[in-house]
């Protein structure tokens, strides 16, 4: 009978934090990932010679505090930072976004002087934004419906906490968390191409449009990994070289490293149960693992509702489970190219494009599109999201030729007529490729292969319900103490044993590998592990 | 106007009933008050008019929904000629096809919504009371004037908030948690599954803003009315309409002394050093006293009648950005008899009907006049104020109120062509319901927001002056150093509904701004 201290269920990002952080701490840990690449971070050729991540768009994610944490580079991770992107806006428009504060203010100018002004304002206010916030995302939350003297306390230490905020940066917290990014960008910006640049940048996943509230908080987003200098531009996009697969090899390594196990194509199918007890494993070939501890990288609802047979769920968590929004939004098309895409509206040579290059009409076109996606409409307008990231990383593609990631958002899950066939999937292939074209001419005849996959795809290959990458809509009703909900939040579930260490559970895409971390902590606790530093 | 008196202790600028409300309880506490109008009737967007000549309807505002009873019994209405017409005016979803359902807990009702979904009748009874519960929470905030955050009253009033949530049981604790922040779309597709209890129920809470239904911070919208209502006593239609009741107001602060000037628009707000000395009229009358309440936008106050230089940069950039965007028009009728609406009985016609059959339709007319148009199934109000108040129109001939939601400010291309295709739909669209409602119409009028805000003074055709949205209540209303009434100039208060509790026929940011006067000046 094979045993271990601890298995961990899916090889995504939250999953490989986990493992990575356990088998530091000296745990035998089992990592088992049912396909061949580690979720969305799968690459693959989409022509012979043309390697590109299957799924994500390929910009890095990862806070550098985990890199460093987990010695990610020591394991072979190589990661590039490039200039901020470019978005291409209505009537020919563009903005681009520079690290170098001197270049990007000078950028802000072209449009408005005011606007270059206002961005010092925008910085610093979002990196105190982002000061308050970082503090809770490395934070455990605890259940707060639950009626304890501890609890009590907790809450009455946080509005104490809250009470002593200013009046009026607690007025500006609440605008920054309820306000539409629309409105909120109209405090600093005057130009309609400065807020649509900026909404662009973040509205990527998003199921709600930029007049919608809710949606400035996104704004933060970009800021959470800056820190400093005042004089600074936009925040930077990072690759990794050799793309997210590379990412996740060099987790592998750092698990292995440490005397941890990882093993591909090892689908879980059940979790064997002693009445409320998690003991171990069963996989898809009939084999059985055990362990002390079990945690699940997949998203919520296919963690209970897959891994376990429903009546033996505690009564109310089926149907806590089933009210969970998970909401598919972006579609994947990959395509090789013959030669690097041009776009003329950008003077040549710009550095910005070496990072996402968006098709973002106006703002007004982004709130239409996702106005289409709760309809359920194929999108009109859609916001696009192009990386080539073999600009910066020859090895990608043969010599002179290229890969282009593309990401369209505003995709629906389900079409109101009907399921997405394969000429449905090639109607919106054609359409990214019309949008592309129309701001990069030629750019149809340099296609070699294209190869598109809509969030049905995305949940059948890597299993995310509805082919949400967030694993649960992020909302503030989904969000801290709320995500997944209430009594799930600390990732301790009702099942003893078994652990959530998803994006389902917070932190979420707030901060990326958060929850793994956070729950590896939990577990290394709990089986009194504490052979080396865990990150948290 | 001439007025032998020109010296006051108290002004108050606007007439609206918050400005009258605030001048009776200036004068009810011994105060000499004058108030000053500048359109030549009292009540701003409380107003009794003909549509035309013998039809006459509330054109602005249509019921009392959540006037304290208290401000009712201090300022003596009844005695002042105060009569309601109808007390409690039930709510009923209109139905297109069959079936209308009377939103209420009694017994009778609750079967007949068994009858279509016996999981939202149950459900229905348990989001009532969740509701309910949500705004037992809240409404201890609205009768008194907000917290300053960053003070010991912040601090015992969160941590109070923390006691009393520790009082509910763990499901409501948690389902408060997540319900909060949420959107009412999302929570009604939770709790039900008949289409027209969700449309009825999300119109309740989306009437009169700009929100749509699946935004954020709309179930606390929903949350912070239903406590405004729980402070009142629910839909009352007074005797007359609404200009009725503002004549009861008027005549009750008159009663206390109160001298009343219409047809008087201030112009300045004077200032020596640091303190308000009295005002300056557009007619260059001057009137002196050492407070001066303004009821009108606190942007106008502030940043017209005093102006931008006595105040600080950053209060002058939260004033401008309040958000003023009114969704409502309003459509009245003169009607040759009641149109027959199938299905409807009798007595019902004396409710408030919603049409507003599903969330979808909603959504729709949301995104509809976001695009700067409105929907062509439009989602409304409707009531006929003459069933219960047959003193509006001639014996037999009835009155129509329609509140058109979702009716941007600005439409893409101007509104000169639209209006009466918007009339047209809104019509068409309650056709469906009463087929024969066009041949009885004798005259109407359409008030769209810019039409409310000429007519009214209502900035933006916001009826709320600033949208009651998270970032705009309790001590953000209007904004953070504003949300005690008084105002960086000494002697100057805010009394209108762009201060808390805001929105709404309440009368409690005149009440509450009286009080921060009156104590301010006890002290002084």
């Amino acid at each position: 009978m094979q045993r271990h201290d601890v298995i961990v269920i899916g090889g995504g990002l939250n999953g490989l934090t986990a493992a990575a952080c356990l088998a530091r701490a000296g745990a035998d840990v089992l990592l088992l990932e049912r396909n061949a690449g580690f979720g969305v971070a799968a690459g693959y050729d989409v022509a012979p010679g043309f390697r590109m991540p299957r799924y994500s768009l390929g910009t890095s994610t990862l806070p550098a505090r985990l890199v460093a944490d987990l010695e990610l580079t020591r394991h072979g991770l190589r990661l590039l930072r490039v200039d901020g992107g470019v978005s291409l806006l209505a009537g020919g428009a563009y903005q681009a976004s520079y690290r170098d504060g001197i270049v990007h203010r000078r950028e802000l100018a072209r449009v408005s002087p005011k606007d270059a002004d206002a961005w010092t304002r925008y910085r610093r206010d979002m990196l105190a934004a982002a000061a308050r916030l970082r503090p809770l995302l490395s934070r455990r939350m605890s259940d707060p419906s639950k009626r304890s003297i501890a609890n009590i306390r907790r809450l009455l230490g946080a509005a104490d906490a809250f009470a002593s905020i200013g009046a009026t940066e607690l007025h500006e917290l609440t605008r920054l968390w309820t306000l539409s990014a629309a409105d909120f960008l109209s405090d600093y910006f005057v130009s309609e191409e400065v807020k649509s640049h900026l909404a662009a940048a973040v509205l990527s996943g998003a199921t709600f449009g930029p007049f919608a509230p809710g949606s400035a908080r996104l704004l933060l987003q970009p800021f959470m990994e800056e820190t400093g200098a005042a004089s600074a531009g936009a925040p930077a996009a990072v690759l990794a070289l050799g793309g997210p697969e590379a990412v996740a090899a060099a987790f592998v390594a750092a698990i292995v490293a440490h005397g941890g196990t990882v093993r591909t194509e090892a689908e879980v199918t059940d979790i064997i149960l002693r009445r409320d007890e998690a003991r171990g494993v069963s996989l898809a070939n009939g084999e059985e693992i055990y362990a002390r501890a079990i945690l699940s990288d997949l998203d919520l609802k296919r963690t209970f509702l897959t891994l376990f047979p429903w009546k033996e769920l505690p009564s109310g968590l089926v149907k806590r489970v089933g009210r969970f929004r998970l909401r598919g939004v972006t579609a994947k098309i990959n395509i090789a190219l013959d030669a690097a895409p041009l776009f003329p509206d950008v003077p040549e040579g710009c550095p910005a494009l070496l990072g996402v290059t968006r098709l973002a009409g106006s703002l007004d076109e982004m709130d239409r599109a996702l106005d289409d996606w709760r309809d359920r409409m194929p999108p009109r307008a859609p916001l696009i999201e192009a990386l080539v990231p073999s600009l910066v990383d020859r090895s990608l593609a043969p010599e002179g030729k290229h890969v282009m990631s593309v990401c369209v958002h505003g995709v629906p899950e389900i079409l109101h007529d009907g399921p997405w066939t394969g000429a449905r999937r090639d109607e919106l292939a054609e359409l990214a490729v019309k949008r592309i074209a129309e701001r990069s001419p030629g750019f149809r005849d340099r296609i070699l292969a294209l190869d598109t996959l809509v969030p049905p795809d995305i949940e059948a290959e890597v299993g995310l319900t509805s082919g949400d990458f967030a694993q649960g809509e992020e909302t503030l009703d989904q969000m801290f103490f709320n995500r997944p909900f209430a009594s799930l939040s600390g990732h301790e579930t009702p099942i003893r044993n078994f652990y959530l260490c998803s994006a389902s559970g917070h932190p979420g895409s707030l901060a990326p590998g958060g929850a793994g971390a956070d729950a590896a902590k939990l577990v290394a606790e709990a089986l009194g592990k504490r052979g080396i530093y865990v990150p948290a | 106007m001439s007025l032998p008196e020109k010296n006051f202790d108290v002004i108050v600028i606007g007439g609206g009933h918050n400005g009258l409300v605030a001048a009776a309880y200036l004068a009810k506490a011994g105060r000499r008050v004058l108030l000053l109008e500048a359109s030549d009737r009292l009540g701003g967007a409380l107003a009794t008019e003909d549509i035309t000549p013998d039809y006459r309807i509330s054109t602005g505002a249509q019921m009392i929904d959540m006037l304290p009873r208290r401000i009712e019994k201090d300022l003596k209405l009844a005695g002042h000629g105060l009569r309601y017409a109808a007390r409690y005016v039930p709510t009923i979803a209109l139905n297109p096809t069959n079936g209308h359902l009377v939103l209420s807990r009694r017994r009778r009702d609750i079967e007949v919504l068994r009858k279509k979904s016996a999981r939202d009748a149950d459900a229905y009874l348990a989001f009532s009371k969740r509701m309910k519960s949500y705004a037992a929470l809240i409404a201890p905030f609205l009768d008194k004037a907000p917290f300053a955050p960053g003070q010991s009253a912040a601090r015992s009033a969160l941590r109070r908030l923390v006691w009393r949530g520790a009082l509910l049981d763990a499901a409501s604790r948690e389902a408060l948690l997540r319900d909060l922040p949420g959107s009412i779309g999302h929570m009604l597709d939770d709790a039900f599954e008949t289409p027209i209890l969700k449309g009825a129920l999300a119109f309740d809470t989306l009437v009169g803003t700009a929100a749509g239904p699946y935004d954020a911070g709309t179930v606390l919208r929903g949350i912070y009315r239903k406590a405004q209502r729980l402070a009142g006593a629910g839909a009352w239609v007074p005797q007359g309409g609404l200009g009725a009741f503002v004549d009861a107001l008027a005549a009750a602060a008159a009663g206390l002394g109160v001298t009343i000037e219409v047809s008087a628009p201030v112009a300045r707000i004077l200032v020596q050093g640091e303190a308000v000395v009295g005002v300056e009229t557009a007619a260059g009358e001057t009137f002196h006293a050492p407070q001066v309440l303004s009821s009108i936008h606190p942007r106008a106050t502030l940043l017209d009648l005093l102006g931008a230089n006595r105040l600080d940069a950053g209060l002058v950039a939260r004033l401008s950005r309040i958000p003023t965007r009114g969704a409502t028009a309003k459509l009245n009728l003169a009607l040759s008899g009641l149109p027959t609406i199938q299905g409807l009985a009798p007595a019902e016609y004396g409710a408030r009907l919603i049409v507003a059959p599903s969330l979808d339709d909603i959504q729709e007319a949301h995104a509809q006049a976001k695009r700067g148009t409105f929907a062509s199934n439009p989602v409304m109000e409707v009531t006929f104020p003459s069933v219960a108040d047959p003193t509006l129109a001639p014996v037999g001939h009835h009155v129509m109120s329609i509140a058109i939601q979702y009716v941007p400010y600005e439409a893409e291309g101007g509104w000169d062509d639209k209006r009466d295709r918007l009339i047209d739909r809104a019509v068409e669209t309650l056709s469906i319901y009463a087929p024969d409602l066009k041949q009885r119409i004798v005259a109407g009028e359409l008030l769209l927001p810019a039409d409310l805000e000429r007519k009214f003074g209502l900035a933006g055709g916001d009826w709320h002056q600033g949208e009651l949205r998270p970032d705009r209540l309790l001590s953000f209303r209007p904004t953070p150093e504003l949300a005690q009434y008084g105002t960086p100039v000494a002697g100057l208060f805010l009394c209108g509904a762009g201060s808390h509790p805001g929105g709404g026929v309440t009368g409690m940011a005149g009440r509450l701004a009286a009080e921060a006067a009156l104590a301010r000046r006890a002290r002084a």
